[in-house]
This record gives C-alpha cells, structure tokens and sequence, in this order.
C-alpha cells in the first residue's frame, strides 16, 4: 500500500514535468523580474530567454520589466512594475487559449491579429477578452481596473455585475469592485510607458559599413522585405 | 441615465413647461427646471432649466456636489435653443448621489434659482441608481476561452529577434516556434549563428527553440534553422538577419508627447435672438520619463472684460510623483473647509514624499473687473444723496463706482504627514484678501466706466434743465454745470462691493485601522472674516473705544455716570497685539468676525466645548468603513454661523449635520446592493435659535442586478421632512401668521431594465415609474386659506433601445407626466392646477465604412396641456460626424424645434441652431 503511494506521488509530480505545456518565452527582463515555475514552486530571479509553462507566475518590482512572447501566434505580454501575472494557456486543436490572470499590476497586450488564439487577461474585478488588439491592462483591486485600448476591440467584462463593454482604440474601459463599468475617451496622461516602444526598431533596411584596404568606407544596404 | 435622446426629451418638456405657463407668469421671472429621472452611476446626466424671464441673463450658474460633501464645483450653463443645460460628466455620476442648485442672476439685479428658498443651503438631492447594463453588449460571458480553429500558417514563427531589427549586445534571445508544425522531426532541427553550429547550446522542444547566444559583436547576424519532418522531408529552412549595436542615444528617445486640439462653432437662434459661441481646447503633455508638462488652453467667444475670466490657461510641470507644479489656471486642494477645487490663476506646489506632503497655492481667486456691461455698469448716480452746496444753493450730485471686483488674492498652505501607514495629522492655513487698489478711476478715462441713468428724483426740488436719459461721465458733468451744480467722485469706499478680508487656519488628525478598511479623521477649522476693509486696520485706542466706549486701555472696563468703575474688564490693550503691527496677516476692524473669537464667560466653565462650538469654527469627525460585505460612513459636521472661507465661498455656514450611510454590496454574489442612509440637518450651533429649521432625510435604494442578458430591477425611495419646531401662530398686527413648517417630501423610484434578443435583434426596454408628493402635516390644523406651495408630479417613462446586426441603433421613447401645482381660485381656495406631459420620440445612428462616418437624427413630440393652454413641441435634430483620419475627426449637426400652440391656433419655429466641430489628436 505504501510503495503504491509512494509509486502515485512520484507518478503524479512527474507528470507535473511533463505534462507542463511550453507556451510562452520571456525575451526581455529589466530590473527586478521574479518567476514562480509551476514545476518547482519558489520565486527565482527571471533571465531573458527563460521559458514559460502553463501556470507559472511572474512579479515585478517597481522598476522591473519583462516581455514575454507566446509560441503559438506571437502574441506579446509587457509586464510592467509592481505586478504580479500568473500566465495560463491550454493547447486547444492548434493553438493556445490565453488566460493571464493579474493580481494587481500593469500590462500591455499586443494580440497578434493573424492568429486565432484566445486572448484574455483577468482581474478579480474584470475580464478582458480580446482578438487582434493591442491595449493596456491596469488592474487595481481598491480603485479598479482600467483598459486603455490602443488599437482594435477589446471586449471588458465586470465579474461583479455582470455587464460587459467594448473598448476601442483612443478610449478607456474602467471597471470597479462595485460592478460599475464604463467607456471614456482616453486621457493620454493616464498611458503607461513602454520601455520597450523605439526600443530595437524593426528596420527597412540594415546598413554594413566595410573599411577597404585605403581606408575608404563602403556601405551596404539590405533591405528587409 | 440619461441619453442624449432623453436629454432632448427632457429640453423640450421643459420648453413646454414654459409654453404652457406663459398665460398666467408674463411678467415674473420663473426658473422651469425638472430634475433628471432615472440618473445611473456612471452615465452622464444632462440638467437643463428654463427661464422665463423679461430681464437677460447676467449669469446662469450650476452649483454641484458629491451628496454630503462640502463643497459645491460651480459651473456655467451653456445656452442652447431655449435651455440653459449642463452635462455632468459620467464619472461625477456615482450612488453617493448629487446635490445641486441652479442660479441665474439677471440684469434687473435680481437672482432666481431651483430649489427656491437658500439653493446652496438646501440644494436638489439627485438619487443616483447603480449602474445600467449597456445596451451594446447585453450576454454574460459564460466562458472565457472558445475552441480555437487550426492557424492558417504551418511554418515557423520568429519570435526572437525580429528579422532586421536591432539588438543591444547582451541582449540577445534568439527564439522560434514550431508550435505550428505538429509533424516536424525535433532531432532534426539544427540552428546556426553566423554560419556556427549552436544546436548543442539551444533548447528545442515543446514547440519552441531558444537560444542564448551570449554576447556578440556589433554588425549584422545572419541565422539558419534546418529540419526534417517525422516523415524526412525537408523543411524549407528559415532564414532571417538581425544586427547588434550599441544604439546611439538621442533626445528624442527620452521625449515623448502628445495632445489634442478640438473646437466648435456654433450657431443658436431663438425668435429674434441669436446666440453664436465658439469655443477652441488645446492640450500638450511632454514626458521626459522623470518629469514632465501637461499644458492645456480653452479660449472661447465669451470671455469679456466684464466678468470673470472665461478663458483658461493651465501648465502643470511634474517631477515623478514627488513634485508637481502647477501654473496658470488650476483648482486646487487643500481641505473641505478653506479650498477644494476652486479655480485659482496663480501658482501651486505640491511635495509628496508619502509620509510628509507640503502643498502650497498663491495666486488669484478673482481678476479685477472694472466694470459690468450696460447702463449703470461702471458708475452710478445716487439720486437719494443729493444734496445742497452750501456756497451757492446749487445740487452737488454724487456718482459712485459700480459693478466692480477687486483682484481677490490668495495664499494658502498645508503640511501633512501619514506615519507608519497608520496616523495623520496636518495643519493648514488660507489667506484670502481683496486689492482695494485694483479697483480705480482714472479720471483720464472716465467714458471707459459707461453710461448711468438720470431721472428727476435726483434732483427733485431744483430747478434744472437736465433730461432723463442716459448719460457718460463727461456729458453729465457738462450738463450740471451748465446748471451751476456739482458732480462728486469719491475716490474710494464704495458702497457697491466692499473689500474683504479672510483668514482660515486648521488642522487635522487621523488614523487608519484594521488594514486600512477602517479611516477615521478629524478636522478643525477656524476663521476670522472682515468684510470691510477700506479702513483698514484699527489701531490699538480704536479698538479700545470700538469694544467698551471708553479709552482706558483695558478692553471692557465699564464706568458708571460718575466715573467710577462697575466692571473691571477682561484684558488690557498693553497685552493684545497691535492690529497695526498684523495687517499683513489679517485686517483687523470693527467690521471683523468674529470680533471676540472666544466666549470667554463660557470658557471658565466649559473650555473644550467652547472653542469647539465657536461661532466662527468648522469641524468634522468621519469613520469610513470599507469592508467587502458593507462600506458605511459615519459623519458629524458643523460649519458655526460665522465661519467664512472666500476659498469656498458655497460652504453653508450655520449647519449641524449627521449622516449615517451604509452600502451592503455583496449580496447574492453580488447581485442585490442596498444603500440605506440618514441624515439629520439643523441649524441649532448657537444655544438661542428662535426658530431652528430641522430636516431629517431617509434614503433608501434596492438594486436587483442578476447578471447580463437578464431583467434588472431598481428602487429607491427617500423621505425629506422638515419643520421649524414652531407650534404657536405669529401675530402681525391683529392677524394671525402661520409660519409653522411641518413637511415631508417622499420621491419614490421604480425602474425595471428588460433586456431580450428578438429576430436578431438585441432590445432593452426600460419601464421607469416615478413619483413625488409634498405632504404638509399640520394641513388638518392650518387656518382657511393657508397656501402650501408643494407641488406633486408623477411619471411613466417607457424607452427602447434597439441594437441591429446592421450598424443601426434605435431608441423609442414614450413618456407621460402629471405636475399637480397647487393655485388660489378666484375665491382664494386652494385647488391644484394639472398639467399633463405626452411625448413621443425616436431616435437613430447609423454606421457607415466601419464606424468611420456616423449619421444620427432623431425626431420628438411632446404635448401639454394645462387649464389654460394645450400646445405641441415637434423637435427635430440631425448629424453626422465623419473620422478622417485615425486622429481627426469632424463632426456637424442641426436642430429645429417648432411650436404649434393648440390654444391660439399659431405654429412658428420656436429654435434653430447648427453646431460643428473638429477634433485632432497628435
């Protein structure tokens, strides 16, 4: 009886390996960037490069920031600081279903609009389910949460009362723990910053300079198509 | 809520309240204004009110406030066709409910407001209802992930670097999908670096390759992935380049800035009147990362030189969230009781540093204004003080400045501080005075000040040859002394508007308890107010004579005939301050309040109470709770009958107010809130009221919101009663008064939000039943003939939105309306007048080119009839408005309203007016 249990314990925390889905990578981590692995519980310091599985959780100090791209269609999460994101996918036919679950925080979503994944960030207040969008998540559980859409339709749904809204780009859906939800025009002050926005440009063209043997400069040009 | 379809609803049933009365109120000025039914949190509620008036509109003001809160935000109405409307921005629309008061000052001098009586003491109580479900999107998200359908694409996906970009060395993560290759052989995937095999170094599996390729030279990289299916086919290998460089640093990577520009033209007539108004908003933020400026202007064709700026111009430069800088126009806030969002041009700081915030305001609260538009605007003639020159028999006519306002400076200061996430304490000071020079007259220039009227009775008893009319300064000058009379012009101390002076000093103390759900705070304030400060300060001997009549140097020293003292007095002169010596911290004269701040016979007895209730103090004591299942408030406040802030001009002074609210959220998953509250209001600070007025408030609201796609249901009901304790009748001479107040005013709510899908269609139908009744409670016990004003209203409101598969949306209104107005008959009984409202509207928006033009129209009609008049209003609005670009847009719409007057068989186009705008985002 006891080898049995012994024998199912060790079955079932290696299926904890393997059966841990790959879903996403985190391509940049800036400051203070903690992961939480599903598969071995405790935070770690997060690198660039790290992959994500189904469940893992990532947290940020106040001047941390990580981008994490998902395999399946390329859509990209920025990870601001002071938040705290678990991130969840399912392999459904071809594709992964999103669930981002966020504590409390701030997050960009770039949802690549080729693909087909479903796309949906959570709060404890609100649930933004989105397709082909690009817009901020900033969730608070004491003032409320707040989608500033950026380009697209994400549609903002309130947990507590149960309405739902749609939010376009330029404007700004709020939701509350009181059920209240609403959709304004955007406040360009209240866009959080991207530190990744100009930052490695994605070029027309990538300029090689050659010194020939006079010392004269050469310059090839290659345009990306 | 309140749509913009409803908004016109309601304009025109206001218009037709005006229709309908103008039989029997020609010749009064009467405010028609009927407050919005059915307001939900979070939608924006449109206030419009009529006048009825002969005389012009100086000024049409909306005082409003967060129910409970001190401090009314005032506004301009705009004028718009025959109404006078505001729109309060959804997210002012919250449960706490909102109290306002409508003012118009009118240019015979007079003021009328809604409510009548003390508008800003008692203004409306608007019950806001919870949240309405929006008609766009009606389903409850049952699930949040669908089956996915299989992507198009089948080849890899580069996720890391992207083709041709640039990466700081170090930086480099190189990453592929295969997720989308279910048949791809993993052990055959091989990825080369710039011609380097680094396989062995890649992670590869679970539909993903990675690869940390450490740090590599700057240039141009070029990388491969090779692989075999499981069936060992090829794969088209994948190719891309990127480059690594160190990237060079620019201003402009560390700037970033956007804004805003919009205006509107618009064009109102309305019988022989037309009102154009134009109206340019400009916005500019610049964000450096660790500072930045936020600029905005609004110039409009209202602004003039004889009323408040209009205009605005604000600049707020910040560093992080530690310091902010505010210039120009800004509103600042300092605390309920001295100033709290009131518009200031001058210059603000503000330092957070968490635990200790230091914020400081100085700057202007009024610009001077030198005169007022129209006839006797600048200078007046007093034609009661006329009066005989001694040397030669002949009039010497006295003019004086009027319509003026002195530049009203002021500083003000507070320092706080939060410690240990748990106690707070602050201390706060404001310094409000008026520039006595910024008024003046300047001789050179005295046809600036306008024109003043003279009549007879100006010179009632003289012979002169001096026609009534309208004259400038130097005509009337002219004139007189082609009389051989006089004209004099004080210089200053006016009789129009005195100089005041104001100083405010306070502090507060508080704590936050159990995990920040519990906030308790205290604040205590105290003022000293002088309302006339063309003297200036007095000195020391004046106040000694000012306050016992005697100059003995001792402050209330009294003496009897023979000179002998019978009261030995309280302080010496020698021991107070010298008024002289504080004039730069406050005015001290005879026109002072509180003259004496302490009762200083009570205070022997009784010190804490006495420096509490003082007559010139204001205090709250507040518990806020906010717990998941119940957020309540628990607050007591007086403001004594002397305390005055020209930083808060609308504070009601002379109140005692305890309020009781309770929100219980969490019920049935959240489906049911109750907001229950209470609220005692008197005016009973000071120990000898003759007549305290007493109101105690009861409000109740029930909101039953199951979840989306389902029927909502809404109640609220809320009881005002008030009385003045009186119980005996006045005597006025030999006849008996009856100023005994005992009423109650109940307004009841029902409101019941259907939704249902039929044919595709997706419909909200929204049933609203409301109701209000004015009760006098002594009418079994009144005298014959005893008028109780109280009117009574009842109404049904039915809409429906409809929401097409097409971009169509629809909303169909039907309402009727029932006001009781009670009246004298001819034989001085009491009856009440009905007069019935019945409207029918429709209106529409249609898409086209998804979303990029929207075209909108809609038609209303709404019939009256009352004992006298049965008239019809017919409004009809149209527009469009058409997004150009991703950051412009134009927008143009019309309006045409017409009256048909059943009564006297007339129809004319009562208003017209056409509006466009633009807006430009960058």
């Amino acid at each position: 009886m006891i080898r049995k249990s012994i024998l199912l314990i060790i079955l079932l925390t290696a299926s904890q390996f393997v059966l841990a889905q790959r879903i996403a990578i985190a391509t940049k981590a800036m400051g203070a960037v903690e992961i939480d692995k599903k598969a071995k519980p405790g935070y770690n310091s997060l690198k660039a490069g790290t992959i994500l599985d189904d469940g893992d959780r990532i947290r940020t100090g106040s001047d941390g920031f990580t981008l994490v791209i998902f395999i399946d269609d390329k859509s990209q999460l920025k990870i601001k600081g002071d938040s705290e994101v678990t991130i969840a996918g399912k392999k459904i036919a071809s594709a992964i279903s999103k669930n981002i679950r966020l504590e409390n925080g701030t997050v960009r979503a770039q949802v690549n609009k080729q693909r087909k994944g479903e796309f949906v960030i959570q709060s404890t207040t609100s649930v933004a389910s989105v397709k082909g969008t690009d817009f901020w998540f900033i969730a608070n559980s004491e003032e409320g949460d707040m989608v500033i859409g950026l380009e697209g339709i994400v549609d903002l749904f309130n947990v507590i009362s149960g309405l739902s809204v749609d939010v376009t780009a330029g404007n700004t859906g709020t939701s509350d723990s009181n059920g209240n939800i609403d959709v304004n025009e955007t406040n360009q002050n209240t866009i959080p910053e991207d530190p990744t926005e100009g930052d490695a440009p994605v070029g027309d063209q990538i300029e090689i300079e050659f010194e020939g043997p006079n010392g004269e400069i050469k310059k090839l040009i290659i345009d990306i198509q | 809520m309140l749509t913009p379809g409803e908004d016109r609803w309601i304009a025109a049933f206001v218009l037709s309240v005006c229709l309908a009365t103008t039989v029997t109120i020609a010749q009064e000025s009467i405010i028609y204004h009927m407050p919005p039914e059915n307001a939900s949190s979070g939608k924006s509620v449109t206030l419009i009110a009529s006048l009825f008036s002969d005389a012009r509109v100086l000024e049409a003001k909306l005082f409003i406030r967060e129910t409970n809160s001190l401090n009314f935000t005032e506004e301009e109405l705009d004028f718009s066709g025959s109404n006078w409307k505001f729109t309060v921005p959804s997210n002012r629309v919250t449960q706490a409910g909102l109290e306002y008061a409508i003012i118009f000052r009118l240019d015979d001098g007079s003021t009328i407001a809604f409510p009548r009586g003390d508008p800003l003491k008692n203004p409306y109580n608007l019950v806001i209802g919870p949240p309405r479900q929006n008609g766009r999107s009606f389903e409850r998200r049952e699930r949040f992930f669908i089956d996915a359908v299989d992507f198009e694409s089948k080849d890899f996906l580069v996720l890391s670097p992207e083709p041709g970009s640039i990466v700081i060395p170090g930086d480099e993560v190189i990453a592929v999908s295969f997720f989308n290759i279910p048949d791809i052989d993993t052990t055959s995937i091989r990825i080369t670096l710039d011609g380097v095999d680094l396989t062995p170094l890649a992670s590869i599996g679970g539909g993903i390759i990675s690869l940390l390729p450490g740090e590599l030279n700057s240039g141009p990289h070029s990388i491969i992935v090779e692989s075999r299916t499981k069936y060992n086919e090829q794969i088209r290998p994948l190719t891309w380049i990127f480059n690594t460089a160190a990237g060079e640093w620019t201003i402009m990577d560390e700037i970033s800035y956007d804004g805003k520009l919009d205006g509107r033209l618009s064009s109102q007539a309305s019988e022989a009147q037309v009102v154009n108004y134009s109206e340019v908003n400009g916005k500019f933020n610049a964000d450096l990362k660790w500072a930045g400026f936020k600029g905005s202007v609004r110039l409009n064709t209202r602004d003039n030189p004889y009323v408040q700026p209009l205009h605005r111009f604000s600049g707020n430069l910040f560093f992080g969230k530690y310091l902010n800088i505010y210039t120009g126009d800004y509103y600042p806030s300092i605390s309920p009781f001295l100033i709290d969002g009131r518009r200031v041009r001058g210059m603000g700081i503000d330092v957070d540093l968490k635990w200790v915030r230091f914020q400081s305001v100085s700057g202007e609260l009024n610009r001077p204004v030198q005169r007022k538009f129209g006839v006797d605007g600048g200078l007046v003639l007093m034609k009661n003080q006329t009066a005989v020159d001694s040397a030669t028999g002949n009039p010497v006519f006295y003019l004086e400045r009027s319509g003026y306002t002195f530049t009203r400076n002021i500083t003000a200061m507070r320092l706080s501080s939060e410690l240990f996430s748990r106690f707070k304490l602050g201390v706060h000071y404001l310094k409000a005075r008026d520039d006595v020079g910024s008024v003046n007259v300047d001789m050179e220039k005295m046809d600036a000040y306008g024109i003043f009227s003279v009549d007879s009775t100006a010179y009632a008893g003289f012979s002169m040859d001096l026609p009534t009319e309208n004259y400038t300064y130097d005509e009337f000058y002219q004139d007189v002394q082609k009389n051989g009379g006089l004209v004099n012009l004080s210089d200053s101390k006016w009789s129009y508007r005195n100089p005041e002076d104001n100083l405010v000093v306070g502090f507060d103390l508080g704590t936050i308890m159990d995990k920040r759900r519990l906030d308790f705070n205290f604040t205590w304030n105290m003022s000293l107010f002088n309302r006339d400060i063309w003297d200036g300060p007095m000195s020391l001997e004046e106040m000694d004579i000012a306050l016992d009549d005697s100059v003995d140097g001792i402050i209330g020293r009294q003496y009897d005939d023979n000179g002998i003292v019978i009261q030995g007095g309280l302080v010496e002169t020698a021991d107070l301050p010298d008024p002289l010596k504080l004039r730069d911290l406050f005015t001290i004269n005879i026109n002072m309040t509180p003259l004496v701040p302490i009762d200083a016979i009570n205070y022997d007895d009784h010190p804490i109470a006495t420096v509490v209730n003082m007559p010139s103090a204001a205090f709250n004591i507040k518990l806020a709770g906010n717990y998941p299942l119940s957020k309540f408030i628990l607050e007591y406040r007086q403001v004594g009958p002397e305390f005055v802030s020209l930083g808060n001009p609308f504070l009601a002074s002379n109140i005692r107010e305890f309020i009781l609210l309770n929100r219980i959220t969490h019920l049935f998953d959240s489906k049911l809130l109750i907001t229950t509250g209470f609220k005692h209001r008197d005016n009973k600070i000071l120990k000898y009221v003759a007549n305290p007025t007493n109101s105690n408030t009861i409000t109740l609201n029930l909101s039953f919101l199951p979840g989306a796609g389902t029927p909502s249901y809404v109640f609220n009901f809320q009881s005002i009663g008030k009385n003045n304790e009186k119980e005996e009748l006045d005597k006025v001479g030999e006849s008996d008064v009856d100023n005994r107040q005992d009423t109650r005013t109940t307004n009841m709510l029902l409101s019941i939000n259907y939704p249902l899908t039929y044919r595709s269609i997706k419909h909200n139908f929204v049933l609203n039943y409301n109701s209000m009744k004015n009760t006098d409670k002594l009418a079994n016990d009144r005298t014959e003939g005893y008028f109780f004003p109280g009117s009574d209203s009842k109404s049904v409101t039915l809409s429906l939105a409809s929401r097409f598969q097409s971009p169509l949306r629809t909303m169909l209104n039907v309402s009727f309306m029932d006001l009781l107005i009670p009246g004298l008959d001819l034989q001085g009984n009491v009856i009440k007048n009905t007069i019935t409202w019945k409207t029918l509207g429709v209106n529409g928006r249609y898409a086209l080119q998804e979303n990029k033009i929207n075209l909108t129209g809609g038609l209303s009609y709404v019939k009256n009839e009352s004992l006298t008049t049965v008239s019809s209003v017919i409004d009809l609005r149209g527009g469009a408005d058409y997004r150009m670009r991703q950051n412009l847009s134009l927008a143009c719409s019309g309006q045409l309203q017409i009256v048909v007057n059943e009564t006297s068989s007339e129809t004319k186009i009562n208003t017209s007016g056409i509006l466009m705008s633009f807006r430009y985002n960058f």
